[in-house]
């Protein structure tokens, strides 16, 4: 471990056990199978590194923080840690309801171990940087759930550790929280600070990590850019499957006539290393089977779940078991964002009769000189 | 100042003793904020416990003192009830609370570390609060009585440091239990209800027949309430034999501070 490593975690792994208990009457004993949640991982970060960690549920990534931040201890291995280190598993946590906004900070503040005599020093920036100075008497169970994670938010990052632990934190909460969220790791970054961030969205961390870990049933892969954390090679998120789409339609218990079989996205950049430019375009092809009429809507989302833009169709019924039907953005329309596609298909009546939801995601990178979901032309005169 | 985490979890004995003392002030705040999310602690709150312990203290009085005639010389009844009544009351509320502490703070414990003592040390302070009405409620009825203060009332700061000692051990043991066993909230309840009786909280220990009193010197609370009455209302000093009880709570005080030490980073895998 030199002296410019904050974190090196060595060979670790942790074992959970999954026990099957028998009802209290039968003589079977309770089966105890062991699974590595974290498998003989090994890994270096440097101070001032921001590290961006991401894979799908229950892959390991909020096991390794919970031993980073020594909450459950590794089954084998050693983490060592050059720091202090203030862990952010869930944000709010340890607040009392009925106790105010100010006592609160106090309470929070000591569960990082903070003295009190350090708390006061602060105090005023952590009620400046919540930003609702007149509320900081009420008790947090009258707070809005926004102005909760704010001023829990603010106590975190003024805690001043070396070493900060993000987990999920951009998963809840609005866009402006979000915003915040990343604008406060990026000074945290910029006073030296190391910060391990996990997220289902490491597009939104694009810009500012410097290491991007990717985590695969407890194992890892390390990469330097973006593009490879976002797209698993192995699960292509531009192709869906019938598979994938057969367990949404049975969780619908009602005959429906219809049957959504294939989906297919091209983007004006067929190759997913080119999702990061600006110019971006986007076909979808849908192929599906419809012995009914119906009215076909695709919309497309945003990462909040709000609706940028929608388009329709309506099927006739057919015998022909593969009908495609395609829809296109053509360049130059969408901004770069992550987007969601949405497909509800509706019956002659105006009800929807089954719902795809967020059934792809494309994960365009966002530009911070062009942010935004569409292109609107604006005239930009410099002089 | 690099720290590394390994799997047996090893802490000094001294280093763990410093991280208990530096979080003192986060026992204390949890304790503070729990006070406060009890909405009977506010003023009126402290009133109706003062009720409430004044009607416990009024049928204690009317049932053992004057139905049953419990014989306690020359003090009176209410005056001799009360010592036992508030030091029982710590006890079996430290045991209550201690029962399940763990488990209500599950989602904290598992998103957060720091000494994980702290949680049923600030029952214990919680308990405080309720030990300190019941003491000052004594003092006043001491005074109203017209009872006057003995030399042995300087005694009764040690006593304190007993029952504090006395009460964080029991309530660190069970709070230890109940991590292996959901039952422990109401195992716990129910032994309470039952040892109550097995103490001399209602009666002078000069009622239960000598065969029987080695019940009385291995129980601990017997022992504190036996010699906080000495200190307090001047009856006979006790029994030496009740030193057994108090030895008894020392080595568990010990061990118990062992037992923390070993799991103290393991409690979140255990529960």
């Amino acid at each position: 471990m030199t002296p410019e490593t904050a974190i090196s975690i060595r060979n670790l792994s942790k074992e959970y056990y999954r026990a099957e208990k028998p009802s209290p009457f039968s003589r079977k004993s309770t089966k105890r199978t062991g699974f590595l949640a974290v498998n003989d991982i090994s890994l270096d970060i440097q101070k001032g590194e921001v590290v961006c960690i991401s894979g799908h549920n229950g892959s390991g990534k909020s096991t390794l923080l919970k031993m980073i931040a020594e909450v459950t201890l590794p089954t084998s291995g050693e983490i060592e840690i050059d720091g202090k280190v203030a862990s952010i598993l869930e944000i709010g946590i340890g607040f009392q309801p009925e106790i105010s906004g100010y006592e609160n900070i106090f309470l929070s503040g000591a569960m990082y171990g903070l003295k009190k005599s350090e708390i006061e020093k602060k105090i005023d920036k952590i009620i400046d940087m919540f930003g609702f100075p007149e509320f900081i008497n009420t008790p947090v169970k009258y707070y809005s759930s926004g102005m909760y994670m704010r001023l829990a938010f603010s106590v975190i990052v003024n805690i001043e550790a070396d070493i900060y632990l993000f987990d999920e934190v951009t998963s809840v909460g609005d866009t402006e929280f979000r915003t915040k969220v990343t604008q406060e790791i990026l000074r945290l970054k910029s006073q030296k600070a190391t910060i391990l961030v996990v997220t289902h969205t490491p597009a939104l961390f694009a810009k500012i990590s410097d290491k991007f870990v990717i985590f695969d049933k407890g194992k890892i892969n390390i990469s330097k850019t973006a593009q490879s954390a976002i797209t698993n090679p192995k699960d292509n998120p531009l192709h869906i499957s019938f598979d994938t789409l057969k367990q949404i339609k049975e969780t619908y218990t009602s005959e429906i006539d219809f049957d959504l079989l294939e989906i297919d996205i091209i983007t004006s950049a067929t190759e997913l290393s080119k999702l990061f430019d600006t110019n971006i375009g986007l076909k979808a092809n849908f192929k599906y089977k419809s012995i009914s009429e119906f009215t076909f809507v695709l919309s497309i989302s945003n990462q909040t779940g709000n609706i940028i833009t929608s388009a329709s169709a309506d099927l006739h019924p057919e015998e022909a078991d593969n009908k495609t039907i395609t829809f296109e953005i053509p360049s130059g329309h969408l901004r770069p964002s992550p987007i969601s596609l949405n497909v509800d298909i509706i019956d002659n009546q105006g009800k929807t009769l089954i719902s795809y939801p967020n059934i792809a995601n494309v994960p365009f990178t966002e530009n911070i000189a062009r942010s935004g979901y569409v292109n609107i032309p604006i005239k930009v005169e410099v002089e | 100042m690099s720290k590394i985490i390994s799997p047996d979890g090893h802490i000094g004995s001294l280093d763990y003793l410093k991280s208990i003392w530096a979080s003192r002030h986060l026992a204390t705040t949890l304790a503070k904020g729990e006070i406060k999310n009890q909405s009977s602690m506010n003023i009126t709150g402290i009133f109706l416990n003062i009720i409430q312990s004044l009607i416990g203290l009024a049928v204690y009085w009317i049932v053992f003192g004057v139905a049953i005639g419990i014989n306690t010389g020359e003090i009176p009844y209410p005056i001799f009830v009360l010592p036992g009544i508030f030091i029982w009351h710590y006890f079996s509320a430290i045991t209550g609370y201690c029962s399940n502490c763990f488990l209500l703070s599950q989602i904290l414990i598992d998103k957060l570390y720091f000494p994980r003592i702290c949680i049923p040390l600030s029952k214990v302070i919680l308990g405080l609060v309720d030990f300190t009405i019941g003491f000052v409620l004594f003092v006043i009825l001491f005074i109203c009585f017209g009872q006057s203060f003995t030399i042995n009332w300087l005694a009764f700061p040690l006593i304190f440091i007993m029952i504090i000692l006395c009460v964080t051990s029991i309530g660190l043991f069970i709070s230890f239990i109940s991590l292996f066993s959901m039952d422990t909230t109401r195992i716990a309840a129910q032994l309470t209800n039952f040892l109550i009786f097995i103490t001399p909280v209602f009666y002078p220990d000069t009622i239960i027949p000598e065969n029987f009193k080695f019940i009385l010197y291995i129980n601990p609370v017997a022992g504190i309430i036996e010699y906080a009455r000495w200190s307090l209302i001047g009856t006979p000093l006790p029994d030496f034999k009740y030193l057994i009880g108090i030895a008894f709570t020392i080595c568990l005080a010990i061990v118990i501070f062992f037992i923390f030490k070993k799991y103290e980073k393991r409690i979140t895998d255990l529960m």
